[in-house]
């Protein structure tokens, strides 16, 4: 059709003239088509560099995870993945090894952080609701009190938060380290509320002429409205509570009971340590985490952008 | 359905503002009442209170027989349209529509039918899948009308609906609203600042400036009979002109002088408003609607008395209408009333009528018969129908009727075709 169309001229004018134009205009658009290619080839190896500079720790430890035990681990210069040593059995040593019941541990990790996201997303958007939409007496001041309360250090709660739990005989089950997220985290309390302050006042005007209560407003309005600002909250949570090893490591007594964390923790043994086993593990105990944030990683961002929030 | 009754009712604001003062105000039942003013005059709060939204300071609201001042929106039964329509972005429409009635825990198959009902008189039933993003305005607008409708509600109160809308749309959910009201027959209060909003639907428009109420009537009495300079330069399109004249007395027959052009003063506007006699030989307000200045080529037996002859500054020929500008030179009316109503139009319009005040020159609209041939630059006989003219005290701004009873329709001289 084109073809035909130069060659013989839609209109009747002389072919020559229609071509002229258009051979003057390639060389100017080749140039400019290469230029955008060569851009995105640089901004791609650039990422690519990136990349490979994030997972650069990575592939030593699964270097190190592949190798025999009592091989040489820490060499210098360190080694690289790939390398000769294919001992991927490690991966299926380090689960099935008694003393080291690592799908165990993955159990009780994900049962405590479940339950713990349960715990903050409820106390935290109920927390959050009445300081963002009601009027009472005293509610900067209560605020600001909740907000000061993000500048105790953990560490200093520590040792009474240990006498209360242990004295009403919380040791050694999982209550000390569930119970305390439905209690609110002023961090995640500060966000919701935060959100919830965009969400248009109108819609709870209407919902309340609707003949909704204060709570069915929150319950069907507001919280389905929050899920960009709770999924940031449930993700961190996650994280938090998956790489948590002192609060485990103080409350639980049985080896039945523990986490990844402290299992990896108990994997290391000074001088005999089996660092394949360890790296091994270590490696494992990345997947959920890798998993959680490739399902929800468009939400997550999505949320995080909305909140003005980094890292 | 039922009557709305507010009875010196006031709110004042944590912060000593006081939105609305000592009002006063029956919805009759089943009719269609519109609240308008300009921005900030408290007529959104004033119909906040009612759904329940904003506490009352002081006075009575009662819906029905019942006294709602200390009673939840919930427990009030009635139905709002908001501004921005406040759909639930996360529901459909359906959902949207049905909330209410599922709270109330009605049947389900009873919820169904009347969800498919309000749809139907809203011509929306194949929008019900669909959620509140993905419907146009005048759409979101109708689903927003839907979850009034569907609660067969005491009373339906809207808050400026139509204001985001594009002005034609705007025209056609204007005689939707007003075909809805009156099919189903519920009492409604309906707030805007658009006084032709107010006109083309109120049954009764009350007039509200800075929190006070200025006037309730029907659309015709607001435009009759003002109570107030005030009123009377709000409600009409193009708003009345308004200019500063004295009354005098030739021996019997009554005239305004206003600057060099002197009106005679039919003797029934006397007799109708004893109270002018007392203003002869002083200055007041001179009131004369765009439509009652009329090219007198145009009118049979104009007389000359009532008549200005003015150079025509500019033109407007609409095809339906042709709007003549001209000046006079007598100054304008520059009250409290004047000035706020030329504020409400923004910084422009107030500098136009400094301006105005300032060289004694004064820009009058006359809306003439679209036969006339008058054209920018021409000279043009206008014949001023002084029958239809106001006078206003220029200290108080009130109207001068002497008697409440002057709301007669007076005799307008006829208009030639």
């Amino acid at each position: 059709m084109n073809l035909k169309a130069i060659t013989q001229g839609d209109s009747g004018t002389a072919p020559v003239a229609e071509l002229a134009p258009e051979v003057a205009v390639q060389p100017r658009r080749l140039v400019r088509r290469g230029l955008a290619i060569a851009g995105s080839i640089g901004w791609y190896l650039g990422l690519l560099l990136v990349c490979a500079f994030i997972l650069l720790p990575v592939s030593w430890m699964l270097t190190a995870a592949l190798k025999p035990d009592l091989a040489p681990v820490y060499t210098i210069p360190p080694q690289w993945f790939p390398t000769h040593d294919w001992h991927w059995d490690n991966f299926y040593r380090v689960m099935v090894n008694p003393l080291f019941p690592f799908l165990r541990y993955m159990l009780n990790t994900l049962f405590v952080v479940f339950a713990n996201i349960l715990g903050i997303l409820i106390s935290c958007s109920l927390v959050a609701y009445p300081f963002a939409r009601m009027r009472f007496r005293g509610r900067e001041p209560l605020f600001y009190v909740i907000i000061i309360t993000m500048l105790i250090p953990w560490q200093a709660l520590v040792v009474p938060q240990f006498f209360f739990f242990y004295h009403i005989g919380w040791y050694g089950t999982y209550l000390p380290l569930i119970i305390p997220s439905f209690g609110g985290n002023a961090f995640f309390i500060f966000l919701i509320r935060q959100y919830m302050r965009s969400i248009p006042k109108e819609l709870d005007e209407a919902a309340r002429v609707d003949g909704l209560s204060y709570f069915q407003i929150y319950w069907r309005i507001l919280l389905p409205l929050c899920v960009p600002v709770l999924t940031v909250c449930a993700v961190f949570t996650f994280i938090w509570n998956w790489n948590n090893l002192l609060g485990p490591l103080l409350y639980l007594s049985n080896n039945s009971q523990y986490t990844v964390a402290i299992g990896l923790a108990s994997l290391y043994q000074g001088t005999i340590t089996k660092t394949n086993m360890l790296m091994a593990g270590n490696l494992l105990s990345m997947i959920p985490p890798a998993i959680v944030f490739l399902v929800i990683q468009k939400r997550l961002i999505g949320g995080i952008a909305t909140l003005g929030l980094k890292g | 359905m039922a009557q709305i009754v507010l009875e010196n009712v006031t709110k004042t604001f944590a912060e000593g503002v006081q939105a609305v003062h000592d009002l006063s105000l029956t919805i009759p039942d089943g009719k269609l009442m519109v609240l308008v003013g300009p921005s900030g005059c408290g007529k959104t709060t004033a119909l906040r209170m009612i759904a329940g939204l904003e506490e009352i300071s002081s006075g009575r609201i009662c819906i029905g027989d019942t006294v709602v001042n200390e009673l939840t929106p919930k427990e009030r039964d009635v139905a709002m349209v908001f501004q921005n329509y406040a759909l639930y972005p996360h529901m459909t429409v359906y959902q949207n529509i049905a909330l209410s009635l599922r709270i109330r825990r009605v049947p389900r198959e009873q919820m169904e039918q009347r969800v498919h009902e309000a749809a139907r008189i809203l011509e929306i039933e194949d929008l019900l899948r669909r959620r509140p993003r993905e419907l146009s305005g005048g759409q979101r607008q109708r689903v927003a009308m839907g979850r009034a409708i569907v609660r067969h509600p005491q009373a339906f109160l809207m808050d400026e609906p139509l204001s985001n809308l594009d002005a034609k749309l705007r025209v056609q959910m204007r005689s939707e609203i007003s075909r809805i009201q009156q099919d189903l027959g519920v009492t409604t209060l309906y707030v805007t600042h658009d006084q032709t909003e107010a006109m083309t639907l109120g049954h009764q428009v009350a007039v509200m400036r800075n929190g006070v109420l200025q006037q309730v009537g029907t659309p015709q009495d607001l435009y009759r009979t003002p109570t107030n300079a005030f009123v009377g330069a709000f409600i009409g399109s193009p708003a009345m002109n308004m200019l500063e004249a004295t009354l005098t007395d030739d021996g019997g027959r009554l005239a305004v002088q206003v600057g060099s052009h002197r009106l005679r003063v039919p003797h029934d506007a006397l007799s109708m408003r004893p109270a002018l006699s007392s203003y002869i030989g002083r200055r007041l307000a001179l009131g004369i609607r765009p439509e009652d200045l009329e090219d007198a080529s145009h009118v049979a037996g104009a007389d000359e008395d009532t008549i200005l002859r003015v150079a025509v500054n500019h033109h407007e020929d609409m095809g339906s209408e042709l709007i003549l500008y001209f000046e006079l030179d007598a100054p304008p009316v520059v009250t409290e009333d004047t000035r706020d109503l030329a504020a409400d139009q923004g910084a422009e319009a107030v500098r136009s009528l400094e301006r105005q005040a300032q060289t004694r020159r004064t820009t009058v609209i006359a809306r003439v018969n679209t036969r006339s041939t008058a054209r920018s630059g021409d000279t043009v006989a206008l014949h001023a129908d002084m029958h239809n003219a106001h006078f206003f005290d220029l200290e108080t701004g009130q109207a001068i009727h002497g008697d409440r009873v002057a709301v007669g329709t007076p005799v307008p001289a006829s208009k030639g075709t």
